[in-house]
């Protein structure tokens, strides 16, 4: 199992956008982030690739997605409680030991996916960051 | 001889560390130790590292993610993973081939192996220039 919780601090300005739009930006984040995960992630059988998804309050999605042997509906990672929060990872057992790698594991040696997954990301998000600029003063003076 | 690499530049840095490295006696080894290596032993390898030319300027810049791993015997030598962080949290403004623009470790992950060892990560968040 692993996974990463993206909140309103990982958002520029999220402190002036409304929380519908948090939200939005949150999910977009989080499709954002599963869908590098997935080009990344190693593949043998794909079960690692399908388990990868995506949870907000609201909505979710990812698993079973990209192609690749279906992994099973009990690996549907369970939405976060918090409004505005969003999960993305895998509930697999071995997706952990596939991230860091482990000495007594050497059937799994260590092909890093999920942070490769979180460093582009957060590039990709300061290439965004105009147009969420943008939004965030559209938003701000709609509020105001 | 200047580091080329950031890997190299923080093996460069830890290895002139002698007393921690005299309590590393399995060796340090960059991306996996080899059979056979005796614990306690240590090894690192580059997760990703992107490059920020469109955010520096154009300078040969990168932002990279590190991990170094530690296999121990006892619990108790989580203090050569502890120490290996913190000097590496030194770094920031510090140059050889590369400089450091900055840096920051996470916490050290605990692993209990089968067999009575244990493994100690973390990983390092670097930011540097090529000189």
């Amino acid at each position: 199992m692993i996974g990463i919780t993206i909140t309103p601090s990982h958002i520029d300005y999220s402190k002036i956008i409304d929380e519908k739009t948090v939200d939005k930006i949150i999910k977009g984040e989080c499709v954002i982030l599963s869908g590098f995960a997935k080009e990344l992630v190693p593949v043998d059988t794909g079960q690692l690739k399908s388990s990868i998804m995506w949870a907000t309050a609201n909505e979710k999605g990812g698993l079973n997605e990209g192609g690749g042997e279906p992994t099973s509906a009990f690996n549907y990672i369970d939405p976060p409680n918090e409004k505005e929060t969003g999960y993305v990872g895998s509930h697999l057992e071995y997706a952990g030991p596939v991230e860091y790698g482990r000495a007594d594991m050497p059937q799994y040696p260590r092909q890093p996916y999920l942070r490769p997954a979180i460093d582009y990301s957060k590039r990709a998000r300061e290439l965004r960051r105009g147009t969420i600029l943008r939004a965030s003063i559209k938003a701000a003076y709609k509020n105001g | 001889m200047a580091s080329t690499n950031i890997e190299q530049a923080l093996d460069v840095k830890l290895r002139a560390q002698t007393a921690w490295l005299a309590t590393l006696t399995g060796g340090l080894y960059p991306y996996s130790a080899p059979d056979g290596a005796t614990e306690p032993y240590g090894f690192y390898n580059v997760i990703s590292d992107s490059s920020e030319e469109g955010s520096f300027d154009n300078l040969d810049t990168g932002r990279a993610r590190v991990q170094f791993d530690f296999v121990c015997a006892t619990k108790a030598h989580k203090s050569i993973a502890l120490a290996a962080r913190k000097y590496l949290n030194q770094l920031a403004g510090w140059t050889d081939g590369v400089s450091v623009t900055s840096i920051i470790a996470n916490g050290v992950r605990d692993i209990e192996l089968t067999g009575n060892a244990w493994q100690f990560q973390f990983d390092v968040m670097v930011e540097y220039t090529r000189v």
